[in-house]
């Protein structure tokens, strides 16, 4: 049996490599339309920074394709399936290759806003970042075209990734974004306005509430305007404003497509023996473009073509983490109940905020069910959660992973929550008296004894 | 620094002392003090597949330890991770 896998980013290539861990004999062929074997593409913002080489981001090199025997053709971008004749075509190439189950991890490209000269300036004083190509090409702009100033383009995680790198290209670096807080789509606005504290103190600018109207072009980039009025002087434009599903070659075979390559929960298309996986699919009107995803419908979509379908995808419970050095900040699930109103009936939020270390730790429950959070400044809690989220979970074990402790009156029995109170007990003052007069020290902490 | 560290100097400087400084004796015993330095020094690996940072330092076993089955808390991957100098 043959297996052909189009892409070779994560998705494709986790998805081969749980194949080979199923199945030793059976043909696996991955065709990439870029020049490298499978690398991070988390650490490109350091490739334009030269903190790391593009060798350092390749993470399987040659011998891991020779020792899984996974063939990997490079530089061979599929143009076209034929889902009747089970084959599909290279560019370039004249002959067709034929498969028996076909595997499409095609990924995503970013997305490019609707900005005036935007798509004009392209490749020229504008930029996006997803591959190394790219991140070549921004590095060689910044290097020869005596760059000072840069603007960034959204505020999510790859846009403060990217900005950080800038900024250690000792650029001036502004981060616009068009939500009111920075990672609108992992954190409330208390933890977004302390991570916006923590942007500002490393030297970068950050503009919010700012939709972008126009770049600025005389002859190359000047800057960008903001529909409000704000102007910022830029001589780069960096995009990372979201992602979008490659669908292209998936709708030209006429396999049903939405937003993503559409997928029933064993990760099959709408044609038979054609499967997608990653970044590209959409399941029950859901697309995710996050890393734990690809891993977990890899597993999925490797049982389900050597038709083993004992395993169905529910979805993936978003989770994210910034990946920058010195901020520890990783989102889960639910992050931010919005109706007040559900608070009380069987929701709970539970908050540990310390401001002077920049901690802030929050975890939403639901029917004592783990539904959510956010850790920020203390990444401690973190396996916690990931393990426990949409389980049951036990009180005891939570205050223990966030401290978040209960103190008791050993004279009136008095009990200091403080995951229900604005203050950690600690933080309270030495002269701070319970209830029934006695002092601080009268308290025991319930938890931990 | 801690208690063993300090034992192991005061030993250390004992033994050259005692040995009035023989080359022999002197250059196996810094290659132990070494080997005992290095069992402590505290890594950080990265996970290959999302960037997740797995800090010895902050961690109850060392990453080599860990069991087979370890997963990334964060992306789920069963990949080693690698060491990183930050």
């Amino acid at each position: 049996m043959r297996i052909i896998i189009v892409g070779n980013g994560i998705a494709g290539t986790i998805t081969a490599q749980n194949i080979r861990k199923l199945d030793h004999d059976v043909e696996i062929i991955i065709y990439s339309k870029e020049g490298y074997p499978y690398y991070s593409r988390i650490k490109l913002p350091e490739l334009i920074s030269e903190k790391v080489i593009i060798d350092d981001l390749i993470v399987f090199k040659e011998d891991w394709y020779k020792n899984n025997n996974i063939e990997v053709q490079l530089n061979k971008k599929v143009k076209k399936i034929l889902p009747d004749d089970k084959t599909i075509f290279v560019e370039g190439e004249n002959e067709s290759v034929s498969y028996d189950k076909l595997i499409l991890a095609t990924g995503s490209m970013p997305n490019l806003l609707p900005i005036k000269n935007a798509l004009e300036m392209l490749n020229n004083g504008v930029f996006t970042l997803r591959n190394i190509d790219d991140a070549l090409k921004i590095h060689d702009y910044i290097k020869t075209n005596n760059v000072k100033k840069a603007v960034i383009i959204g505020g999510g995680l790859l846009g403060l990734e990217l900005a950080k790198q800038i900024k250690n290209c000792n650029l001036d670096t502004t981060v616009v974004e068009f939500f009111p807080r920075l990672l609108p789509r992992q954190l409330d606005i208390d933890c977004g306005g302390m991570l916006k504290d923590i942007i500002e103190n490393m030297g970068i600018n950050v503009e919010l509430d700012a939709v972008t109207e126009e770049i600025y072009v005389d002859k190359r980039v000047k800057g960008i305007k903001i529909k409000d009025g704000r102007e910022v002087e830029a001589d780069i434009i960096l995009i990372q404003a979201g992602i979008r599903s490659t669908i292209n070659l998936a709708k030209e075979a006429n396999i049903n497509t939405n937003h993503g390559i559409k997928v029933n929960q064993f990760l099959e298309t709408s044609r038979r023996d054609i499967y997608a996986v990653g970044d590209c699919i959409e399941y029950q009107n859901q697309t995710w473009g996050i890393i734990p995803a690809c891993i977990e419908q890899s597993k999925i979509v490797s049982h389900a073509v050597l038709g083993k379908d004992t395993l169905e995808y529910k979805g993936t419970i978003p989770k994210n983490t910034l990946k920058i050095i010195g901020v520890d900040l990783t989102s889960i699930g639910l992050f931010d109940p919005e109706d007040k109103d559900l608070i009380g009936a069987g929701w709970e939020i539970l908050k540990n905020i310390d401001e002077k270390s920049n901690c802030y730790k929050k975890i939403i429950i639901k029917d004592n069910k783990l539904k959510g959070a956010i850790l920020f400044g203390d990444k401690k809690a973190v396996p916690y959660v990931s393990k426990n989220i949409e389980k049951n979970i036990s009180d005891y074990e939570l205050r223990k992973a966030i401290n978040l402790y209960e103190w008791i009156c050993q004279n009136c029995g008095n009990i200091y929550d403080e995951a229900k109170l604005e203050l950690l007990f600690k933080d309270l003052p030495v002269d701070w008296k319970c209830k029934c007069g006695a002092p601080k020290n009268t308290f025991k902490n319930k938890n931990l004894n | 620094m801690d208690y063993n560290d300090f034992n192991i100097i005061i030993m250390f400087l004992l033994n050259i002392i005692l040995n009035n400084l023989k080359e022999f004796e002197f250059s196996l015993l810094y290659r132990i003090y070494n080997l005992k330095k290095e069992e402590k020094y505290m890594a950080k690996w990265e996970c290959t597949a999302c960037g997740y940072i797995y800090d010895e330092a902050e961690e109850d076993t060392p990453f080599e330890d860990l069991p087979d089955d370890w997963l990334c808390p964060v992306c789920g991957v069963d990949n080693n991770g690698y060491p990183i100098t930050t």
